[in-house]
């Protein structure tokens, strides 16, 4: 995106909309009678949503502030499960600050504009969209893992048939969720309003008549581990601060992997004993340009988390036959798939005894 | 007389009228006119001038950075 037309307000109708209507120093602060740039640029506020969107829309802006998109507590608390220390003024928090802090997100970098982390800019003149872009917005932070297994951008994988087949956007699944529930949560799928397969689906629990693998395994696996395919990994990332003074940061080759694991997350609302896990790019060694031992509870925590890949099929090469996952060792996370580093950490999520084969 | 019953409002009305613009003249004045005008708004739906003002920030990315992120 050019410079230009990151700023550029194509559609002079945004004049007349409720936004528009108000003026701009309102929100943008700077001096609107002022016909030099540099002056009329002075206490400028590029994204003023950080803060402001609650004098008319309190109740999604007060539910987004506690959102993991604008907490980043997800974070906060996979680092203290491992013992890290993010007091202020603490390594941990220090390197927190540098490099994981871009992540968060306000209401105008979803609904206004392109997120700073990339580059930002208005993305269209300078309507405020209802539903954010799936392109623009979405996928320009979730892109190298779900945005590319949806659209099928890992070669040798095709894309989710919820793309192929009915073109649907993000949105048309995850909606409320994304403003959060409401109260601070570590996790997404802590989130009452998470999106569901059965929320469009819920024929396949109420009538599991004529499929077999449906009546034997509904409520024993999760939907993925028969619906999806290999996903990215991500190993081994390392964050330090470059010669130049400026964040880092290095990780190995990512891969291309299935692994179905004992579920992490077990309870009433996800009974299933087996789901597919992903490696998250964190090892112990991760922080370690801003000291030693930053995660000195390293094995609470597995590296291999509950995951809902983003590449469903109908057909899978695990759900052919009953036998083409029974006793598949490949396509199970089992002691020999464990980093040496990681084996204490994964203990609870490894499968030790394969599914038996039945001979079908 | 039914065509002198409706006269009668309608000459009230445009009476009513032409005081009003009468009364009205001098509020958007020269200066008013000025203060209507809105440098933001002139520049930012203006794409040529914005292409010529426009200054290309430097990405400030460590080039050390490598993988996926």
């Amino acid at each position: 995106m050019e410079a230009w037309e990151k700023v550029w307000v194509k559609d002079a109708e945004f004049l007349l909309s409720t936004h528009g209507s108000v003026g701009c120093v309102i929100c943008h602060g700077g001096d609107s009678q002022e016909e030099v740039k540099e002056l009329a640029h002075l206490n400028l506020i590029i994204d003023p949503s950080d803060g402001d969107c609650n004098t008319c829309h309190l109740d999604v802006a007060q539910s987004h502030d506690l959102s993991l998109h604008a907490t980043l507590s997800g974070f906060k608390s996979a680092l203290e499960a491992r013992g890290g220390d993010l007091s202020e003024g603490s390594a941990l928090a220090t390197a927190m600050e540098n490099h994981c802090q871009e992540c968060h997100t306000t209401c105008g970098q979803c609904h206004v504009s392109r997120p700073d982390e990339l580059g930002g800019g208005l993305v269209s003149g300078h309507e405020f969209r209802l539903t954010p872009s799936m392109q623009y917005n979405c996928i320009a932070c979730h892109g190298a893992r779900v945005g590319a297994e949806y659209l099928g951008e890992n070669a040798g994988f095709p894309a989710d048939v919820h793309w192929t087949q009915a073109t649907m956007l993000c949105t048309d699944c995850h909606s409320q969720e994304l403003h959060g529930s409401g109260y601070l949560s570590d996790s997404r799928y802590d989130n009452p309003n998470v999106a569901r397969c059965e929320d469009c689906h819920e024929d396949v629990w109420t009538n599991t008549e004529g499929n077999p693998q449906h009546e034997q395994h509904l409520s024993d696996l999760s939907c993925y581990v028969c619906h999806s395919v290999a996903y990215k990994n991500c190993y081994g990332c390392h964050v330090s601060i470059d010669p130049e003074g400026l964040p880092c940061r290095t990780s190995e080759p990512s891969q291309m992997q299935f692994e179905i694991g004992q579920n992490p997350l077990r309870s009433s609302e996800r009974p299933y004993k087996y789901v597919v896990l992903r490696h998250v790019p964190t090892c112990s060694g991760t922080c370690d340009f801003y000291g030693e031992n930053l995660f000195p509870n390293f094995n609470d925590v597995s590296t291999w988390k509950y995951a809902t890949p983003h590449n469903i099929q109908l057909h899978t090469p695990q759900n052919e036959s009953c036998d083409a996952c029974h006793g598949n060792a490949d396509l199970f996370l089992t002691e020999e798939d464990i980093r040496i580093d990681e084996k204490n950490a994964n203990q609870d999520v490894i499968v030790t005894d394969l599914p038996e084969t039945v001979g079908k | 007389m039914k065509k002198l019953v409706m006269a009668v409002p309608i000459i009230i009305v445009m009476i009513a009228l032409v005081a009003i613009g009468c009364s009205n003249k001098g509020l958007v004045g020269p200066e008013d006119e000025e203060e209507l005008t809105n440098s933001c708004v002139d520049c930012h739906t203006d794409k040529a001038l914005l292409q010529e003002l426009a200054v290309v920030e430097e990405e400030i990315v460590s080039e050390e950075t490598t993988g996926e992120g």
